[in-house]
């Protein structure tokens, strides 16, 4: 029989320990790790988890030494006096802790669910929750942590691992490169997020330890030498922080490996938009976002949940209430009112580390005070509490909200498309809304009504350019379900306007990072205006067109996050697919190089094909091999790879390309003959044909993008990473990189 | 205030040994009750005796009362000494094996209104007691709530004896306990407690005898009725006992060493404790393949999550987070939604309202009337109301599929639980969209983690599953092969954990 005795077993401490861990830290470490040292942000981290291993060490002495409950011990063996001042110093430092998490959570959780709600109702129901989850004890956390340990590690894993497909290894390496002095301050801020650790010197006492069966059957299957370890709770307690830091790790590399260094270093949760970018397999979520935010957000509870319990338990010690939960109350009330203070939560981490790092003593004061108050309204009976709470908190449930932050979805304006131009000093925003009667038994609206679906808005300035649409339209602006934005070229060819757009994009979350991208070759309202051409609207037209064609063609996808990359990264070139109209149709006219903000470089459709084999695509597409203008073969890729090496020689750098795949000669052969016809000669000497026209357009490519017109369009500069000298050397030096570069070219495509 | 019962109604009079003051207690106390049976008789051949014969009409076996009890006495008791008369009558005068002693008057009369036959002697004050029963009753039938397609088809009945030798035909083993109290101060509804002794831990046992004689009450007249009153949490909306009408089911739990409790009158058992991991099971699963049973748990849970989330869930993805689904999806609905007049909230409230009407007012009509409101009320509530415009046809479905979902669970008192749970998601997901939504998973998620059956964590065996060397999930959420399930779960004590071992060939 299992009694109440708030007994937690060893397994259940583990999952308990690493939800705490976990919670936070999957949000900002990634951030504070980049903004105190950089690229060797992942050392920091490993520093900080080195620093969390001698910490447990520390709290299996103290425990050991206090019989497993701090408090309790400073009351018997040093008076009542020291053991206030003691409470007293856990209890501001916790108070601290949970106004940052409670204000931290809600801003992201209004960031990414709930745009238009509350934030003090987000704030009030995270508080109620957890302190219910608080009041019912230690036993109830765990279990809760148990149930939720696979449910949300699992996905959360899995997600990070499809995430490494999404690495750009420049943003992440070299990992040493001896600039940043501040590793160890790095790692002593990442240290403080792991301050939950602490909660154990506190309970150590009532985490039970398994029976000896079952830990003779575990040496016996794991082998004696594992026998010190299995069963001691440090055991646990460093199995919690080796999954802890494993996930970490991933979650760093991955943020840093999407965003870049310098959008992840902008803002404290920037891992939150690294969630945005990966995709899942099979497509059956349109996004993904909010689904992996809502299983994260169940860890968040477990625990801030564990603040308030620890709360409640010093401060029962301290003041030797015999039933505890009463004292919940004026914890709950102090934290709402002090998280809803108006101060950004940027600036309250700030504060907040400098008190972590020194000493607070704000909260002290207040504390008493309300105790005594709760002293008095105890008098009235435990189930009189509870229904005033009841009310009181339902009350405010509605009076904060009556719905009025939902949108039903009919009222909602879902942009599929946005076209932006600069015209005669102003910017001009098309939105294409979708035709809903074609979803319906009616079928497609004509013509004339489709043209209404089309609305075009000017302006200075695009936050004016949304209050200008929240004036003339009825319903809410939408751009969850954006399939594609089209700049035009005069967009591509300001640098203030194009970056003010990124902005823009950048803080606004509703728009997905992975909303595709593509130019137009004049403006990008002739493409929107044939919105009203099309069944289900101009932006799914161009969304199917890329993922059928241009995607099973092997042609690279360019996305929202390539062009906040490109901002960020120096030296990052981003290609554009480049779209054209001719006769009501589109089609593909070539691709645009954006670099530092600006359009240089602009290709045709023919030189769009080599540059796409050069970077690596072009899985199922056709290379045409001339010959005096004359096509004289016509391969069929079925395969491509391609690698860069950057190896130093004679001081400079120099890059191999290596292009390998295989195809078919689709046209070529004379009088219907077949390749497997012709001997191994004639084959093999086709084969080096091929091969030397295709190295000798690339290297005609590199001669005139890269060398002449001073365009890394492979990105060759990001991947010095392997030589730290060079990468020292040309860091933040393009040009010059590009100046001295040498190269050499393979081609391998077997036919 | 009634000079022959106290204050918890027992007969405080006792018997007299004159018989005429006996029967004088017997005429005031069987006052007004025109079913009581009652006649005096003179016995004996040299030696004679009066006594006192009665019983309530129809709760005996008339033709065995007639002819091997009364009749031996009248024609067969020559014999009769002089002395210890009461034991000669016991002794020798009765043809039947189930023959004991009424000690007081309290007794003898529990025992008449149980269908026994009393014979009083003059002389002694104790009371014979002759069983020679005969009731009515509905007779074993087939389960109507618990149908399995494998399996026995039995049924619990109201009569207790049956009960009992439902149990008893499953279970031979004479550890299996039978402790029998009388609930109600009124109705003396007889409960047993049954149990398999030296499996069954020690703690639930006394805690259980300990729930049963914790109130007292006039009348039990249903074991829904002892089940509230035994429950340590009355007001969450989840059972923590678990009723059943089958008794292979009840039969599985004794061996497991769980508490059986039966109640007179009640075609419904009470097993004890219950998980919530009990509450998915259905007796089938365990005759059937394990990959079968392991889909069809796995469809229940699934069917469980659909029932208590779907309509928040739906609230909260079309209102907040459309982005969740794909473009066509999106759009579909909100074309869909066109010209509707209400919101999404209201809609599937009021469905939500709607269906809970038609369900609850099948079960109360009859057979062939109730089928039909079931077709018709889908029909009006499903067709028109989207033809009108009314409601959308997405929340049709949506609250087709939830009513639906609810059915696949085993037991009905846990289904209905989320009757509630729904409401509430619904609210909390149409203020605060998916927030409010993991809001009320985890409200949920904590009270159930906090609640107790019997000393049973509810979760179990999903929370503290390193006990039993995690035995107990293999009959979780898979159903481990029948082989494998060789330890009985958490419920029976430590030293009968193992139930299943492989014989050694013989050599």
């Amino acid at each position: 029989m299992y009694l109440n005795n708030e007994r937690i077993s060893t397994n259940q401490l583990k999952r308990l320990i690493v939800f705490n861990l976990l919670s936070i830290s999957l949000l900002v470490i990634p951030s504070i790790a980049v903004s105190s040292a950089g690229r060797e942000g992942l050392i920091s981290i490993l520093i900080a988890l080195l620093f969390a291993l001698i910490y447990s060490f520390y709290i299996g002495f103290v425990s050991k030494a206090t019989s497993g409950n701090l408090i309790k011990y400073s009351k018997d063996k040093c008076g009542g006096f020291l053991t206030y001042i003691v409470g007293l110093f856990y209890i501001l430092k916790y108070i601290a802790c949970l106004i940052l998490y409670v204000k931290l959570f809600a801003r992201v959780i209004k960031e990414t669910l709930l745009e238009d709600g509350n934030i003090r109702l987000i704030i009030l129901m995270l508080i109620l929750a957890s302190a219910y989850l608080a009041s019912k004890g230690l036993e109830v956390r765990a279990r809760i942590a148990e149930i939720l340990y696979l449910i949300i590690l699992v996905p959360v894993a899995l997600f990070l691992i499809l995430g490494l497909k999404k690495l750009e290894l420049g943003n992440i390496l070299p990992i040493i490169t001896g600039e940043r002095k501040d590793i160890i301050y790095g790692a002593y801020r990442i240290f403080i997020i792991f301050t939950s650790l602490e909660f154990l010197i506190f309970k150590m006492d009532l985490i039970r330890v398994e029976s000896k069966r079952n830990q003779d059957k575990k040496t016996r299957r794991l082998g004696y030498v594992s026998k010190p370890f299995i069963n001691t709770k440090l055991a646990y307690i460093l199995k919690a922080l080796f999954v802890a830091g494993i996930i970490n790790v991933l979650v760093y590399l991955v943020t840093v490996g999407t965003l870049g260094i310098k959008d992840t270093s902008n803002k404290l949760w920037s891992s939150i938009y690294m969630i945005q970018i990966i995709d899942l397999p099979g497509n059956f979520l349109q996004r993904h976002d909010a689904l992996i935010i809502s299983i994260w957000i169940l860890s968040i509870f477990v625990v801030i949940s564990g603040f308030f319990y620890y709360l409640l338990m010093i401060s029962k010690e301290m003041y030797g209430f015999n039933h505890r939960n009463y004292m919940i109350l004026p914890f709950i009330i102090l934290v709402f009112f002090l998280s809803i203070i108006p101060i950004d939560i940027e600036d309250y981490y700030v504060i907040f580390e400098r008190y972590m790092m020194g000493i607070g003593f704000l909260v002290s004061i207040l504390v008493p005070l309300i105790v005594i108050i709760i002293g008095k309204i105890k008098s009235a009976g435990n189930k009189k509490i509870k229904l005033a709470f009841l009310i009181i908190a339902t009350v405010i449930l509605f009076s904060l909200t009556g719905c009025r932050d939902m949108t039903e979805i009919e009222d909602r304006d879902f942009i599929q498309a946005i076209g932006i131009d600069y015209i005669d000093g102003q910017i001009s925003l098309s939105l294409a809304s979708p035709d809903l009667a074609a979803y319906t038994d009616g079928g497609p609206s004509d013509e004339d009504a489709k043209e209404k679906l089309l609305k075009t808005l000017t302006g200075n300035d695009f936050y004016q350019l949304e209050e200008e649409y929240l004036n003339l339209a009825n319903r809410r602006l939408d751009f969850s379900h954006l399939q594609v934005v089209i700049l035009g070229r005069q967009v591509v060819d300001n640098k203030d306007l194009y970056y003010s757009f990124l902005t823009y994009i950048e803080n606004k979350y509703e728009i997905s990072r992975n909303t595709l991208v593509v130019m137009s070759d004049s403006m990008a309202q002739d493409i929107m205006v044939l919105n009203s051409k099309m069944d289900t609207g101009i932006g799914d037209y161009i969304y199917q067109l890329y993922r059928i064609n241009v995607l099973n063609k092997g042609r690279e996808e360019v996305k929202l996050q390539n062009l906040l990359l490109s901002r960020n990264e120096e030296g990052f070139v981003v290609k554009l697919p480049v779209l054209g109209v001719e006769e009501d149709n589109i089609e593909i006219a070539g691709a645009g190089f954006i670099r530092e903000g600006r359009l240089v470089y602009e290709t045709d459709k023919r030189e769009s094909i080599y540059i796409n084999l050069a970077k690596g695509y072009g899985n199922s597409s056709r290379i045409f091999i001339e010959d005096n203008n004359k096509i004289s073969y016509v391969i069929k890729l079925n395969k491509v790879d391609q690698s860069i090496d950057i190896i130093q020689r004679d001081g400079k750098p120099f890059m191999i390309l290596r292009i390998e795949g295989d195809g078919d000669l689709e046209k070529g052969l004379d009088n219907g003959k077949r390749l497997a016809s012709l001997d191994n000669q004639k084959i093999k000497e086709i084969n080096i044909e091929c091969n030397k026209y295709l190295e000798e357009q690339i290297s005609s490519l590199i001669e005139n993008l890269s060398k002449k017109e001073k365009i890394d369009f492979l990105n060759a500069s990001r991947l010095l990473y392997s030589d730290i000298s060079l990468w020292k050397r040309y860091k933040g030096n393009v040009d010059k990189f590009l100046d001295d570069l040498d190269y050499h070219i393979e081609v391998n495509i077997g036919l | 205030m009634d000079p022959l019962h106290d204050k918890f109604n027992r007969i405080i009079v006792p018997i007299s040994s004159n018989l005429e003051e006996t029967i004088k207690t017997v005429d005031a106390l069987s006052k007004d009750c025109a079913d009581f049976v009652k006649r005096k008789f003179t016995i004996g051949g040299k030696n004679k005796v009066d006594i006192y014969f009665v019983y309530i009409d129809n709760m005996v076996d008339k033709t065995l009362l007639e002819e091997d009890t009364l009749k031996y006495l009248l024609h067969q008791m020559d014999d009769m000494p002089e002395r210890n008369k009461f034991e000669y009558i016991k002794e020798k005068g009765l043809r039947t094996a189930d023959v004991s002693v009424a000690k007081d008057m309290d007794e003898a009369m529990t025992f008449i209104f149980g269908g026994d036959t009393i014979i009083f002697v003059d002389g002694y004050d104790k009371a014979i007691r002759v069983s020679v029963r005969g009731m009515a009753s509905r007779g074993i039938q087939s389960t109507e709530n618990e149908a399995a397609i494998r399996g026995s088809k039995e049924s619990f009945t109201e009569a207790f004896y049956l009960n009992r030798v439902l149990l008893r035909r499953r279970v031979k083993d004479a550890n299996m306990k039978m402790k029998q109290f009388k609930v109600g101060t009124r109705t003396l509804t007889d409960v047993a407690m049954v149990y398999l002794d030296g499996v069954a831990k020690k703690e639930i046992l006394e805690e259980v005898e300990r729930k049963i004689n914790e109130y007292t009450i006039d009348g039990i007249f249903d074991s829904g009725m002892l089940e509230q009153l035994m429950e340590s949490y009355p007001n969450s909306p989840f059972p923590q006992i678990q009723a059943t009408e089958r008794p292979d089911k009840a039969a599985a739990a004794i061996v497991e060493g769980r508490v059986v409790v039966l109640v007179d009158n009640s075609p419904t058992a009470l097993i004890i404790p219950a998980t919530l991991n009990t509450f998915f099971h259905a007796s089938d699963d365990t005759y059937n393949r394990w990959q079968v049973a392991s889909i069809i748990r796995i469809l229940r849970y699934i069917g469980a999550f659909l029932t208590m989330f779907l309509p928040g869930l739906y609230i909260a993805v079309v209102n907040y987070q459309p982005e969740l689904l794909s473009p066509s999806l999106t759009l579909s609905f909100a074309a869909a939604r066109q010209g509707v007049p209400f919101s999404v909230l209201v809609e599937i409230i009021a469905m939500e309202i709607a269906f809970e009407m038609l369900l609850e007012a099948g079960v109360r009509l009859p057979g062939p009337m109730g089928s039909m409101l079931g077709i018709v009320g889908g029909l009006v509530i499903g067709d028109a109301a989207v033809g009108a415009n009314l409601v959308s046809p997405m929340v049709v479905i949506i609250v087709a599929l939830t009513a639906i979902s609810a059915f696949t669970i085993p037991n009905e008192a846990f289904a209905s639980a989320f009757r509630l749970i729904r409401f509430f998601s619904i609210i909390l997901s149409a203020f605060l969209g998916l927030y409010g939504f993991i809001l009320s998973l985890m409200f949920l998620l904590i009270h159930l983690a906090g609640l107790k059956s019997f000393g049973q964590p509810y979760l179990a065996p999903y929370v503290v599953s390193s006990l039993n060397d995690r035995g107990d999930k293999k009959d979780s959420l898979i159903r481990y092969p029948l082989r494998m399930l060789i330890n009985r779960p958490t419920f029976a004590q430590e030293e009968e954990r193992v139930r299943l071992v492989k014989n050694q060939k013989n050599t």
